[in-house]
């Protein structure tokens, strides 16, 4: 940080210098509002060591969630994406469609770290293509995506604030008929992984392979330093460790008690750790993996249904019950969809909350139609936070 | 009248003249910390009264006072905190311009960190004036600006 020398003329005068000091300890969200004050504070505010340093001096928070539909069972995506602010001071709640109406077409979003989204051209394409995108500046790079395109497949990112220096780690699952097995019948599923790396811009198949007899739900894998999870449909996640290329199933904190039953959870991210989030009728719980290889979680937060209901009994009466009820069926009662930062968007019947963990206060966010769903399966949900890094800068 | 030997500067006070021409004590130790001074002291020697032509009587004892904290190590979250308690945005804004005169580092960086703090939730038309920045967008550039960035614009206005 330079000190500047004051000389006659800059007497008592905040020249850019000193501006460039106070703004780069400013958040990324009311620094991209103040690129609006002058041509001058534009300037500085995209300029690249000042990006730079407000990285270095500021912390990411999380702004809002995207919220995509997807046909369970099709050739052909949705288009519509959707974006719920975190903090809305408007009464009126919005929702935004126009989010990425930046890029060239339109888009299904595969992943979102630390500010910068990754997407891909809806199916079916002429010309399939991945984007790495920050909404926050409308800037992007995008790349060739290699064939076969799987609809279903998951791109995740791991991303480390370098722009040059990114990684996309695509996931298939694989089944691979094992007849040595004494159990002729039972088929193996698998998953593979193959990396992008942006240094050699290439994609490149790992040797890694990962024996998992579930598949994922809540299709997105989440980074969080150095290895990327998923959430599967059983009792446990899948995790990877993007250098060291390895795989590992981590147990769920708890394990399911019906194989049938559909699982009201998601994980996110929060104070640098996975988090993972549980709805049923003993609650809504919050655990977090202290250790990884331990396999060790806490217990973070837990509401119980009934103190909901009581504290909020226009939003969900009768909730306990209609959790119940609603255990069975592939369509839980209360949900949580997405959930970072110790905060958590939750759809409760055709309803969306956003419970705020770490204040224990719920607010209603939007309802489901605002969201315009086409499909009858749960929507995908991406925490975004706000960034100034310029991809163009990789 | 004898000059002391340096070593010795530790019990020494240094006399400081503001720009009103008033004069305060601070300590050999807690001016060091203010580059321009020690600058001044050592062109001028440490037995004469320093002039600060850009500081002035309200603003000196609070930085004095922050220094005095500081060389007995007792700086604290609780003291800075309580230090800004009370002083507006633009109080703040003078101290800071004089630390960044003084060259007093850990003042300028505890108040530089208060300013963005305070600035978080300001709106942009009071940022504007705060900093005396005039606007040079045309209104169809500010309004371009403020629709692309419409989902995450926070929009708050200058009374709130």
């Amino acid at each position: 940080m330079k000190m500047i020398k004051v000389d006659d003329e800059n007497e008592g005068r905040l020249n850019t210098d000193i501006i460039f000091d106070i703004l780069s300890r400013v958040p990324a969200k009311p620094l991209l509002d103040m690129k609006c004050i002058s041509r001058g504070w534009h300037n500085i505010i995209s300029n690249r060591s000042f990006i730079k340093a407000q990285l270095q001096n500021t912390q990411l928070d999380l702004n809002g969630f995207i919220v995509q539909d997807r046909y369970m069972i099709s050739k052909r995506d949705i288009k519509t994406v959707s974006y719920i602010p975190v903090d809305s001071k408007n009464a009126a709640k919005l929702v935004h469609h126009t989010v990425f109406s930046f890029l060239p077409e339109d888009v299904v979003v595969l992943a979102s770290c630390k500010g910068i989204v990754c997407c891909r051209s809806c199916l079916p394409s002429p010309n399939p293509t991945i984007y790495l995108c920050n909404p926050s500046n409308r800037e992007w790079i995008q790349f060739k995506w290699s064939p076969p395109c799987d609809i279903t497949e998951s791109i995740a990112l791991a991303f480390d604030f370098e722009p040059s220096k990114f990684k996309l780690v695509r996931l298939k699952r694989i089944q691979l008929n094992n007849y040595e097995d004494e159990n002729e019948d039972e088929d193996d599923f698998f998953f593979t992984f193959e990396l992008y790396c942006s240094e050699t811009k290439a994609w490149r198949k790992s040797t890694e392979m990962c024996n998992c007899k579930d598949d994922l739900i809540k299709n997105r894998g989440i980074y969080i330093g150095g290895l990327l999870h998923w959430l599967t449909e059983g009792d446990q996640i899948l995790t990877f460790d993007v250098e060291k290329e390895m795989s590992l199933l981590i147990p769920v904190p708890v394990p399911l008690e019906n194989e049938f039953r559909t699982v009201a959870a998601c994980i996110g991210e929060y104070e640098g750790r996975l988090h993972y989030v549980q709805v049923s009728e003993q609650g809504l719980h919050v655990w977090c993996l202290e250790d990884l290889y331990e396999f060790k979680w806490i217990l973070k937060d837990c509401k119980l249904l009934e103190n909901f209901e009581a504290e909020y009994p226009r939003f969900f009466f009768n909730l306990k019950n209609r959790v119940l009820e609603s255990e069975d069926t592939t369509n839980p009662w209360m949900n949580p969809l997405g959930f970072k930062d110790g905060k958590l968007l939750i759809k409760v019947a055709a309803e969306l909350y956003i419970y705020d963990m770490k204040k224990d206060k719920m607010v209603h966010a939007c309802s489901f139609l605002q969201l315009k769903p086409q499909s009858m399966s749960h929507p995908t949900v991406f925490p975004l936070s706000l960034t100034l890094v310029s991809l163009k800068d990789a | 009248m004898a000059q002391e030997a340096s070593s010795s500067t530790s019990s020494k006070t240094i006399s400081l003249k503001t720009g009103d021409g008033e004069i305060f004590e601070i300590e050999a130790s807690a001016a060091k910390q203010m580059k321009t001074v020690q600058r001044l002291i050592d062109d001028l020697g440490d037995d004469i009264t320093i002039p600060l032509h850009n500081v002035f009587s309200k603003e000196l004892p609070k930085i004095i006072e922050y220094y005095k904290k500081d060389i007995t190590g007792e700086i604290t979250k609780d003291f800075e905190a309580e230090f800004v308690k009370d002083l507006n945005d633009d109080e703040v804004k003078v101290l800071f311009l004089a630390a960044n005169y003084l060259d007093a580092n850990k003042l300028f960086e505890f108040l530089s960190q208060n300013i963005a703090d305070r600035l978080e939730s300001k709106s942009v038309e009071y940022v504007r004036k705060y900093f005396g920045v005039e606007n040079d967008f045309t209104p169809e550039e500010e309004s371009k600006l403020r629709e692309e960035r419409a989902w995450s614009f926070r929009g708050i206005k200058e009374d709130e």
